[in-house]
């Protein structure tokens, strides 16, 4: 069985496509970081965080609150300082945000733009002022379904559209690089689908895009690529199959007693067995064996330690299994 | 297995428009600041305040008292003062000093605003350069006021001529070159007030990134502060800076000369700039 080292960071990185089709690939940054560190007096906001993002992925940034996702962001925009560390955004290093910055887009922190400008006037300030060209004003208003609105104030949007006018106005000029904290903060479903679709198509356009959220279902659907970080320091980088352990299936099991969840995971460890815990199953790896030997295995060992099983059965990883597992400090 | 050399096709981004950083900032803020609801907002107020100082003020004219310019801008003018050759805009001065502590609150709230609504944040993933992105603001917000002053102008003059008989002003000599010269150097003088009031709304309005804090600090120090220890504290017109942009806009209010003022208020002037620069670009953006 492939053993995945989370605490690595890959030094060469290489579009995530290229890997999936098993071919070795050389390809330049979007962004590569080593060491940044951000400290607010005593407090250490990132520490020490190592990434390679390879140009043209889309990559899911994600982390607990508090995990200095939004700092890091903030970092790679010019907005905040670095304590330390070294840095590129597409080749220029971090110190030189006004060569790089002109052809990122981002959205951080949520959408803030002018309360008593219509939504157009507020993509036409935000075009003057990085010399964007605002002839695609409709068309960009049309893409985040805001068409029809765009002639409203951005004061009486409702979050969600605030939202979407934010993303527009990322997309202003057609950036390499696109940066979005949170898009999906405050859209109902449907909005997260359009949002989610909307990233889809930046993709095939072999744009790069970076994009945090807590909706591990967004991400996972959306990404081939990751960084997970935990207080400020990078647990994991690089593409969103190898994280998950690719299609390997795994045998899930939990306990009739919540209590005995740790015992078994100790003992299915103890096992040699790679052990994933969730807040009410372990996913124990199937590895190189048949899913059914393995399950009944697993049911001799809980047996044998008087432990009774609620439930058995196969089942696939998925991005928040596993991020709860090494978020968690689960047991591998 | 084969090594290939994988360059992603991206798409180029489209070039930005020609023009410095500032002059983006310019054209940004320019968008905001002429949008029709903003022009009609504002041509109200300043034919109100214009037009309702200038009455007011030519109501209260004192037909008796030394002539020669106005002497206070909470000093009602006199029929003398009125009857010069700059006599058709002595009261849009007079209003203007009335409006000191308006103004600074007004340009501290929108330099603060800018931070307490994150707007300076989106601005600076436009246009990185912390600097040139105020410095276009207040430029535009300059520009924008040195038109808006313009019209008041004409609207107090306006008011003035037509009041004028009603209180026996003899407007013969505003219509002259001197009336001219005198209404162009009543324009200068609020140009420069305003100008000095832009820059230190702007240090304050960084500075405090509050507009509650900013635009509370500003009216304490305009208000009490400079007023009260300004008449007990002798040398107190020569350096607080409210009093200086009062010689500045109403001459002969207070015992600074025009050219001593100005020349002060640039000095205050390059060090709040220096100031504000300073602040801008050592401070993180995190709100």
């Amino acid at each position: 069985m492939r053993t995945l080292d989370l605490h690595a960071t890959p030094t060469t990185a290489s579009a995530a496509a290229a890997i999936v089709a098993g071919m070795t690939t050389t390809t330049s940054s979007a962004i590569r970081v080593e060491g940044l560190t951000k400290s607010y007096g005593g407090r250490v906001a990132v520490d020490s965080l190592s990434f390679d993002l390879p140009r043209g992925v889309v990559a899911g940034f994600i982390g607990p609150n508090g995990a200095g996702k939004t700092t890091t962001m903030a970092m790679l925009l010019g907005l905040v300082e670095p304590s330390a560390g070294t840095g590129e955004v597409l080749g220029t290093p971090l110190a030189q945000p006004s060569t790089y910055v002109p052809q990122v887009g981002a959205l951080i922190e949520g959408p803030a733009l002018y309360p008593g400008l219509t939504g157009a006037e507020n993509l036409q300030v935000l075009a003057a002022m990085g010399g964007k060209d605002k002839a695609n004003i409709p068309e960009l208003l049309e893409l985040v379904g805001l068409a029809d609105r765009g002639g409203d104030r951005f004061g009486q949007y409702s979050l969600g559209m605030k939202q979407r006018l934010g993303i527009a106005g990322a997309m202003l000029g057609e950036p390499e690089l696109l940066i979005l904290d949170e898009p999906t903060n405050g859209l109902d479903p449907i909005g997260m689908r359009e949002i989610r679709e909307l990233i889809a198509r930046v993709a095939t356009e072999q744009r790069t895009v970076l994009v945090s959220s807590h909706l591990l279902t967004e991400i996972e659907q959306v990404c081939d690529w990751l960084v997970v970080i935990e207080r400020g320091t990078s647990v994991y980088a690089g593409p969103a199959g190898e994280f998950l352990g690719g299609a390997e299936p795994t045998v899930s099991v939990a306990p009739e007693r919540p209590a005995d969840l740790a015992t078994l995971a100790r003992l299915f460890a103890a096992d040699g067995r790679e052990v994933d815990i969730t807040p009410d199953r372990l996913l124990v790896a199937v590895g190189d064996g048949d899913a059914r030997t393995v399950a009944a295995q697993l049911n001799r060992v809980a047996h044998e330690h008087g432990i009774v099983l609620a439930e058995l059965g196969q089942r696939h990883r998925n991005l928040e299994d596993r991020y709860l597992n090494v978020v968690q400090g689960g047991i591998r | 297995m084969t090594a290939i050399v994988v360059t992603p096709e991206t798409r180029a981004p489209v070039p930005a428009r020609p023009g410095g950083g500032l002059a983006r900032s310019f054209r940004a803020e320019w968008i905001k600041l002429t949008r029709r609801r903003m022009l009609t907002g504002t041509l109200l107020a300043l034919t109100v305040i214009a037009a309702g100082g200038t009455a007011i003020g030519i109501t209260a004219a004192r037909d008796t008292a030394p002539g020669g310019r106005v002497q206070s801008p909470d000093q009602p003018t006199t029929i003398a003062a009125l009857d010069h050759a700059g006599g058709g805009t002595a009261l849009f001065s007079q209003t203007m000093g009335f409006m000191q502590a308006f103004l600074l609150a007004v340009l501290v709230g929108a330099v603060a605003a800018e931070f307490t609504r994150g707007t300076f944040r989106t601005m600076l993933l436009q246009q990185p350069n912390r600097a040139r992105v105020f410095g276009g603001k207040i430029a535009a917000i300059v520009a924008f006021m040195a038109v808006a002053v313009l019209l008041g102008e004409i609207v107090s003059w306006l008011t003035s001529w037509a009041m004028a008989p009603s209180q026996g002003v003899d407007t013969t000599r505003w219509i002259t070159l001197d009336g001219l010269q005198a209404g162009a150097e009543d324009f200068a003088r609020a140009i420069a007030y305003v100008v000095g009031t832009a820059v230190l709304a702007s240090m304050v309005g960084i500075l405090a990134r509050s507009i509650p804090i900013g635009v509370g600090v500003a009216l304490v120090w305009a208000g009490p502060i400079e007023n009260i220890i300004g008449d007990s504290w002798s040398p107190g017109p020569k350096v607080f800076p409210g009093l200086l942009m009062r010689a500045v806009i109403n001459p002969g209010s207070t015992p600074v000369s025009t050219g001593q003022a100005l020349l002060t208020l640039t000095g205050y002037c390059i060090v709040a700039a220096a100031i504000a620069v300073i602040a801008l670009r050592r401070r993180d953006v995190t709100s």
